[in-house]
């Protein structure tokens, strides 16, 4: 896996990069994530809870951008294993934050998640000499992207932040097993799938959003089990609608990225190549 | 003020046990890194016979090995309420998976590649005083699993299964109430920490690891010590969840 | 529980899980996924360009945790809001899963070969037509077969995961064993075939896979045939062998019925680890003795 996770284009390494959050990505990660969860959670109605699944999306594809821009550097490890980090914190930090049964749980999850993230990149480049540039900012938005992908996800099911709720229907029936399946393998696959030197971001950012979209349709589904019924075909219907639509998408983005499509043929001989 | 604070935050438990727990959570944690640093992985090379050990990812190997420990563990945990026995066969179901993977690799290496075990780094195993070094076919740093390699893998797939339960057996005794939502919330944080301390061992070691004679296995102090804190942020956050969680019935 | 009733259960997994591990092998070398894929992601790199499927999702432990888990929720959520049959929704959480798996498969395929096009490597359309089936039948299989697995053992034998974390956790089970038993075959011998059999693969041959199959060019479907003699029934054989023996050490030896049996059970699981090692020993050393020496031990320095 390492040997393509090669950097193709140069790496803007402007050198120590500052921890800096304020960039068009991470404010589209926090702040629409956080409306489509407070939209979704304070509208009384179940059926709107597919708008946390928005925010779902774009905190997922928040997060795999940092992972994109990690990984780039070629760890050794494989690309998965980066996120499996950023969702083990997620999955604790979110936990934490829905249990605390308060309107501002998603708020104190962002922020809590972005210190673990920052201490936990810190130490990782300093004390395991990854030294591995801008480490912390990237653990930084991998952890909170990760933390408010779950608690979006635990929003999508039941439209609510009740912490009673959380813990007999989220947790008790086992969905939580599909967030942290789901968005982790959301937040990796997209840059895991589009591996190479042609890598191209907007191509791996389109997969990330279908992948998200993919979750929320399994989401959609397990909705059913709280009993409800139109607001889990709400979800399932706009999210079938969206992944149709990202996949056209990201098919377009192949047919420009790709160096030939053919429906079939032999191999390319060694003019072609050279 | 501060008293509204403190509950938002902490809610209201007796200090001095939560700590008592963090402090074994803490210890759970570096035990996982450790069982990593002992179990011998070769990676994407080893698949191609390439590096010694079981060719698949660290993180991969330890949490299936790991998960397996959880599931016996929770089986013992549920039918026997006993804190010694879930530990002891959280870790041996763990080591008993462990085996039977490097086992059954082996008999793929020897019987479907046509290598024997050999490890490159060392010329003599450090178990069994074999030479080695001249098993090893052309161009490869080693393949299959030595004795040696295997002993330790074994060691760290136990102690991985038994430091897993150890987390989980401190997690569902947290909730004063044994319902099937307190065991699914007890699993799934000892899932994450699990993977967070398998991905910090994995980043030390840099994917792969022979066992406890590889070179690598002397950096395991600074994964320790980075375990350690991240455990122990983490380990206080999932008892502070439980706590919150613990008065719904 | 009666131990009986148990054995007859674990007998039931036990089999279940072999075609579990069997399929879930073969699907990942039909696409070849796992560790073997850095070598198909490396042949363009080396002017190899290959028809092989190129499909990584994530390593197979969590892909498998993935479908397994898809599988479990439309389980457990058609159950109990339609009162189906359990064949039924196993079939359909299977089904369900399935295409999840084909929607992350196909966008891996395409994704990987589009960033290689500075290699010219095409996108075989035919490839993926034609494999594609294949890899939803297998991942069908392996998910309906952890769904039974996953009933069984919270139905039955009194686990009290739920259905849908069960499924995740023999996912991740199922994958790390096909990940690090049943690739080898195909990552160190059907990969390079062109090599001569009883060495590892030297590194300098990194990228130079085979490429040409029996009759006209290789493509994923031709690898599992081969998979199928070797590689797939030893990850069927551990999977279940994990499964069997690490529920047996609990239901024959249930500590429920007092600490002597606990101790017996651990005294058992003792004695197991202890026959592994030992048959590891027995077979490192007829290897070494049958196969011989890469080098003459003579001419050798020791070097410390």
């Amino acid at each position: 896996m390492k040997t393509g996770a090669r950097p193709s284009h140069p790496v803007s390494n402007r050198g120590k990069e500052k921890f800096i959050l304020f960039d068009k990505a991470a404010l589209c990660g926090i702040f629409l994530c956080l409306a489509g969860v407070y939209a979704a959670a304070l509208l009384p109605d179940t059926t709107f809870a597919f708008l946390a699944g928005f925010g779902m999306v774009f905190a997922i594809v928040w997060a795999s951008g940092a992972v994109r821009k990690i990984s780039k550097y070629g760890l050794g490890t494989g690309v998965p294993s980066v996120g499996m980090f950023g969702i083990g914190i997620g999955c604790i930090v979110s936990l934490y934050s829905l249990s605390l049964n308060s309107i501002w749980g998603p708020v104190a999850g962002t922020v809590m998640a972005l210190v673990i993230g920052f201490i936990s990149g810190k130490l990782i480049n300093k004390v395991l000499q990854m030294n591995v540039p801008s480490m912390e900012k990237r653990m930084a938005e991998m952890a909170a992207g990760s933390t408010l992908a779950m608690t979006a996800s635990a929003v999508v099911v039941g439209g609510t932040l009740n912490n009673i709720f959380i813990f007999h229907d989220y947790v008790g029936i086992g969905i939580v097993a599909v967030g942290f399946i789901g968005c982790s393998l959301a937040i990796f696959h997209a840059y895991n799938a589009n591996l190479g030197p042609d890598e191209a971001p907007d191509r791996t950012r389109m997969l990330a959003a279908l992948d998200s979209f993919l979750v929320m349709f399994v989401l959609g589904i397990a909705s059913f089990l709280t009993g409800e019924v139109i607001g889990p075909i709400v979800t399932i219907f706009i999210s079938i609608v969206f992944i149709l639509i990202s996949y056209y998408k990201y098919w377009t983005y192949i047919q420009r990225d790709a160096w030939k499509i053919t429906s079939t043929g032999l191999l390319p001989g060694e003019e072609d190549l050279n | 003020m501060i008293e509204t604070f403190v509950s938002f935050f902490f809610g209201t438990s007796d200090p001095v046990y939560i700590f008592t727990l963090l402090l074994l959570v803490t210890f759970g944690g570096i035990l996982i890194t450790l069982s990593v640093h002992l179990i011998p992985v070769g990676g994407a090379p080893a698949a191609m016979a390439q590096a010694t050990g079981v060719g698949t990812g660290t993180t991969q190997l330890a949490a299936g090995a790991g998960l397996t420990g959880l599931l016996i563990a929770v089986s013992v945990s549920a039918a026997t309420q006993n804190f010694f026995f879930t530990i002891l066969l959280g870790g041996i179901g763990s080591a008993v998976m462990i085996a039977l993977v490097m086992l059954m690799s082996n008999v793929g290496y020897i019987y479907g590649v046509g290598v024997p075990p050999a490890s490159g780094k060392t010329v003599r195993d450090p178990l069994t005083n074999d030479r080695q070094d001249i098993y090893v076919s052309k161009g490869t740093e080693g393949h299959g699993v030595p004795t040696a390699s295997f002993i330790s893998g074994v060691f760290g797939g136990f102690l991985g299964g038994a430091s897993g339960s150890l987390i989980f057996e401190v997690f569902i005794r947290m909730d004063p109430v044994l319902s099937a939502s307190a065991v699914v919330l007890a699993v799934v944080l000892s899932i994450s920490l699990f993977f967070i301390n398998a991905v910090i061992a994995s980043y030390n070691i840099g994917g792969t690891i022979e066992g406890f004679y590889d070179a690598k296995f002397k950096r395991l102090p600074r994964a320790v010590a980075v375990s350690a804190t991240v455990t122990f942020i983490c380990g206080a956050l999932c008892l502070l969840t439980l706590i919150n969680f613990g008065g719904i019935i | 529980m009666d131990p009986l009733f148990g054995m007859g259960i674990l007998a039931l997994i036990g089999a279940v899980a072999a075609i579990a591990g069997y399929t879930e092998d073969l699907e990942s070398v039909v696409g070849s996924q796992s560790n073997p894929n850095s070598q198909v992601q490396l042949a363009p790199q080396m002017k190899y360009p290959h028809r092989l499927f190129n499909k990584a999702i994530s390593g197979e432990p969590l892909s498998n945790a993935m479908s397994a888990t898809v599988g479990g929720i439309v389980f457990v959520a058609f159950m109990s809001a339609f009162q189906l049959p359990v064949i039924t929704v196993i079939v359909a959480g299977s089904a369900v899963a399935a295409i999840l798996h084909i929607f992350l498969s196909t966008t891996s395929f395409f994704g990987r070969i589009a960033s290689q096009s500075r290699f010219k490597q095409p996108l075989y359309m035919d490839v993926f037509k034609r494999n594609i089936s294949v890899i939803a039948a297998y991942a069908f299989m392996t998910t309906a077969c952890v769904l039974i697995i996953s009933y069984l053992m919270t139905t039955y034998l009194e686990n009290p995961i739920p259905v849908p974390l069960m499924a995740f956790l023999l996912g991740i089970m199922v994958g790390s064993i096909g990940s690090s038993v049943g690739d080898i075959q195909y990552g160190a011998e059907r990969q390079f075939q062109n090599l001569e059999f009883g060495a590892g693969v030297n590194a300098a041959y990194s990228g130079n896979i085979v490429r040409k199959a029996e009759s006209g060019t290789r493509s994923g479907i031709d690898n599992s045939w081969f998979s199928a003699k070797f590689g797939g029934p030893t990850t069927g054989i551990t999977f279940a062998a994990v499964l069997f023996i690490t529920s047996w050490l609990t239901i024959l030896f249930n500590p429920e019925w007092g600490s002597i049996v606990g101790w017996v059970g651990t005294c058992a699981g003792i004695l197991f680890i202890l026959l592994t090692i030992l048959a590891n020993r027995i077979l490192e050393k007829s290897a070494r003795r049958k196969f011989g020496p890469y080098r003459e031990e003579e001419k050798t320095e020791i070097v410390e």
